[in-house]
């Protein structure tokens, strides 16, 4: 728009400047005239002093409007030429972008894109910062002066084995550009990641001319996608694992097999039987602690999720810090004394609760024939109350709790606000009323069915070692059990998605808005001063 | 179109031989008392043509005493005497004037017409045992056709005639001009007068009023293509451009007021040219182009040549006296 109002304004001081169009004329007789007070030069444009006349006074008052009307102009400044507007480049170096496709990878590919999008422009350009992103958002440079210099800092960068955190990016381009030497004026993202619906919003950052490019192409792809382990919810003990493989971008899922390396050497190959979908798994049991070795075959155009490898670590018996009489109840559960680093502490009073878990056994049971201790109040998500008899809860005669501190919540509960059974999430700590009782009735299974429910519940929430860790950007590589099975990384099937058309010159959206109201006036004054100056001209003209 | 003007239309003259066959040359009879052979052409004396009777006078050849009319004479028995008249060839020198003023106006240029017009003049004169001669007024080149009323050849020397001519007029060709101007003789100048410079307007004057002298008759047509120009052109501003003008190029806003006033500046020119020029033989006529853009040459011409003075003074039908 800057462009259009200088063009108008040219035009104007050159229409001030011309002297009217003297048609030629061929006469016989023209020797007669050149006594004649001539009229002009030959030159179309009067380059002498402008006379103050009313029509001079006109066209001041046009060009002045013009010029008031120019830094009202929505994206003035973006589409002057001599204000450059600076571009802040979001480059994926994820795991993912070390796919191959039509044999190159797409990281090179995002290079050529960037190349492709910001030459052309470099002379609306001021100047570029540079920022990657995986798992973490980078900035690798925040005053790039050119596109060629831009081109060869992406290109010295290497996909790194992390996952794709498009939350970053999509902070990144919600708020306000990071100030700097390089004042950002719209934001290119390169990345394999097809572009999120938030890009779209109508507020959203396409919107305001920002620009998302999908380099990916469909590549077929056969991987490990997943690993889930399958322990004892009492001891942690790892029994198997799943191990969940998928195929994408056209591969061929009948043809993929898991070959497993155990401890032992031993390698075993499975093929893939349950697909669903995408994806299809295999139960692999784990009879022995150690590392285990998973590989797909064949590994197709992405190669962090070929092979994966877990440690398995051995399973010992549970430690507990049995405050309570009965000790004979270690034995029978398998459960260690451990005082010093319990996994439970089993407690005869509340006031022994500290911030480690804990099971506060109250007075016990005392089962009646009499009438029932009605169940007021249940809480029947609670695993707490998994399995049991609320009929034999009422003729169990539990004794109510005392006093709990702040942080449980009543999980069954009787008549005048008696809790019977409670729990506090953290720590994770229960009141039951009793320890089991012995023998085979209905009270004493529900006495166990509670000590138990109330055992697994804190026993499970217990820290276990994992498997496998995945890659972190301050351990980005693939090593032992640390691996890069980072979630969505190898699927290579994807319909690319990009949006946007790159100009810096584009107005942006909230300029749009603020500054619509004046410039239109001023230029429409501009229209009528001109409007005006023109017909007084006309009329000057044909005195 | 260049600033000199354009060449003249190489067009044949729109009258056919037959039409110019019934006119002859036709010069005024001039009350100039004993100078015989002026550019009366026709003399009394012997001859072979029949003019009048009159009394006899002592001298006269007894021999042209007719008896019969002499006897049908009945005062005192005078004596009446047959004279007669002869035919002497009378000498046309028409100069044309070639300058790039009378190239234009494009559509009918007044270069063509004055080409035309000598073509007729000199084909009915030519046609009437007059000798013929054509002189470049710009060169000064003559150009003898004597009394041949071949129109090829007319036309042929009238080409070489209204040539762009590339030298000036030295003193040299005036001499040639008068040699083949003799007293007695008539002497057309076909021109527009549209001189640059005021000299050269009195060098001619001078050389017209010379002429006449010699007992010679000068005629100055003059080609007016004023009308037509200015119609063609029209009013407001212009670049006017045209045959001695010099860059740059005036630039003038043309008003009827303005036309007004340079037409009365040509016109106080050419008549400064008529009192420098006039001596008692001198006559100038006016061929006027019509306010058109896009008049028909042979228009005018049958306009001027057949219907105005100058065709009545110049040339007759054939027969009459």
């Amino acid at each position: 728009m800057t462009y259009v109002f200088g063009a108008l304004a040219a035009a104007l001081v050159v229409i001030y400047m011309a002297r009217p169009n003297f048609r030629r004329a061929v006469l016989s007789a023209a020797l007669f005239f050149t006594d004649d007070p001539v009229l002009g030069s030959t030159s179309r444009i009067a380059w002498s002093t402008p006379r103050p006349t009313a029509l001079f006074y006109l066209q001041c008052s046009v060009l002045l409007l013009l010029l008031l009307a120019v830094p009202h102009c929505p994206a003035a400044a973006v589409m002057d030429g001599s204000i450059k507007t600076g571009v802040r480049v979001l480059v994926d170096r994820s795991a993912s972008m070390s796919t191959q496709q039509h044999g190159a990878r797409r990281f090179d590919a995002a290079i050529e894109a960037l190349r492709a999008i910001a030459a052309p422009q470099q002379s609306a350009i001021a100047c570029f910062t540079l920022s990657a992103f995986d798992l973490e958002l980078t900035t690798i440079a925040d005053h790039v002066t050119s596109a060629g210099e831009l081109v060869a800092l992406v290109s010295r960068l290497q996909p790194r084995p992390l996952g794709t955190e498009l939350s970053l990016v999509q902070r990144a381009l919600t708020d306000k550009a990071p100030a700097g030497p390089c004042a950002t004026g719209s934001t290119i993202v390169v990345t394999d990641m097809p572009a999120p619906p938030w890009m779209e919003r109508p507020d959203g950052p396409a919107a305001r001319g920002d620009v998302w490019i999908d380099v990916s192409q469909p590549a077929p792809n056969a991987g490990i996608v997943d690993l889930v382990d399958n322990r004892d919810r009492v001891s942690g003990a790892v029994q198997r694992a799943r191990v969940v493989v998928g195929a994408f971008g056209g591969m061929t899922a009948s043809n993929v097999t898991l070959s497993v390396t155990p401890p032992d050497g031993a390698v075993r190959t499975y093929a893939v039987p349950a697909w669903d979908g995408p994806t299809g798994s295999v139960d692999v049991e784990l009879p022995q602690p150690g590392r285990y070795t998973f590989r797909v075959t064949p590994g197709g155009a992405y190669r962090y999720d070929d092979e994966a490898a877990i440690d398995v670590p051995a399973s010992g018996p549970v430690r507990v810090d049995w405050r309570v009489a009965r000790r004979e109840w270690l034995a029978r559960l398998g459960w260690t004394e451990d005082r010093d680093n319990p996994d439970l502490r089993v407690l005869p009073s509340i006031e022994m609760l500290d911030s480690r878990p804990a099971i506060v056994i109250g007075s016990g049971y005392a089962p009646r024939t009499g009438p029932a201790q009605p169940v007021t109040t249940f809480v029947e998500t609670s695993p707490l109350v998994t399995g049991l008899n609320l009929d034999v809860a009422e003729r169990s005669g539990m004794k109510g709790a005392p006093s709990l501190p702040p942080g449980f919540a009543a999980v069954l509960s009787g008549p005048e606000h008696v809790v019977w059974i409670a729990e506090r999430a953290a720590p994770a700590a229960a009141f039951v009323p009793g320890l089991p009782l012995d023998g085979d009735g209905s009270v004493a299974r529900f006495s166990s069915t509670v000590f138990l429910n109330a055992a697994r519940w804190i026993l499970e929430r217990r820290p276990r070692p994992p498997l496998f860790t995945l890659t972190s950007p301050d351990e980005p590589d693939p090593a032992g059990s640390r691996i890069a099975l980072h979630p969505g990384e190898g699927n290579t099937g994807r319909t690319p998605r990009s949006i946007g058309t790159f100009d810096p010159r584009a107005p942006r959206g909230h300029q749009t808005e603020r500054r619509l109201a004046l410039w239109p006036w001023l230029v429409g004054a501009a229209a009528l001063v001109f409007v005006a100056e023109r017909g007084l001209a006309l009329l000057r003209g044909a005195e | 179109m260049t600033r000199s003007g354009s060449g003249a239309t190489p067009e044949a003259l729109p009258v056919p031989s037959s039409q110019l066959d019934r006119y002859r040359l036709r010069l005024r009879q001039r009350d100039r008392g004993t100078v015989a052979g002026a550019h009366l052409i026709r003399q009394r004396g012997q001859s072979l043509e029949f003019r009048e009777f009159r009394p006899y006078l002592p001298g006269d050849d007894i021999r042209h005493v007719d008896w019969r009319a002499s006897a049908r004479h009945h005062r005192r028995g005078e004596l009446v005497v047959r004279t007669f008249e002869h035919e002497v060839q009378t000498r046309l020198v028409i100069s044309i004037d070639t300058r790039a003023t009378m190239r234009l106006p494009d559509v009918a240029s007044k270069l063509q017409l004055a080409r035309w017009f000598a073509e007729a003049m000199s084909y009915i004169a030519a046609r009437s045992g007059d000798s013929v001669a054509f002189h470049a007024l710009e060169s000064g080149r003559v150009i003898e056709i004597g009394s041949s009323a071949d129109r090829w050849r007319i036309r042929h020397a009238l080409e070489r005639v209204s040539a762009q001519s590339e030298r000036p007029a030295t003193a040299g060709a005036w001499t040639a001009l008068e040699r083949a101007l003799p007293p007695g003789s008539v002497w057309l100048v076909l021109t527009d007068l549209y001189f640059a410079d005021e000299a050269d307007v009195l060098s001619l004057a001078a050389r017209i009023r010379h002429a006449q002298q010699g007992s010679r008759w000068v005629v100055v047509v003059d080609f007016d293509s004023w009308a037509c120009e200015t119609h063609r052109v029209g009013h407001g501003l212009h670049r006017l451009d045209g045959p001695g003008v010099s860059a740059p190029e005036p630039r003038v806003r043309l008003t009827p007021g303005l036309l007004d006033e340079v037409r009365a500046r040509i016109d106080e020119r050419k008549r400064r040219f008529d009192r420098a020029a006039a001596a008692g033989g001198y006559d100038r006529l006016r061929w006027t182009w019509p306010a058109a853009a896009d008049p028909a040459p042979a228009d005018i011409f049958r306009e001027h040549f057949f219907g105005q003075e100058i065709v009545r003074r110049l040339v007759m039908p054939d027969g009459a006296r």
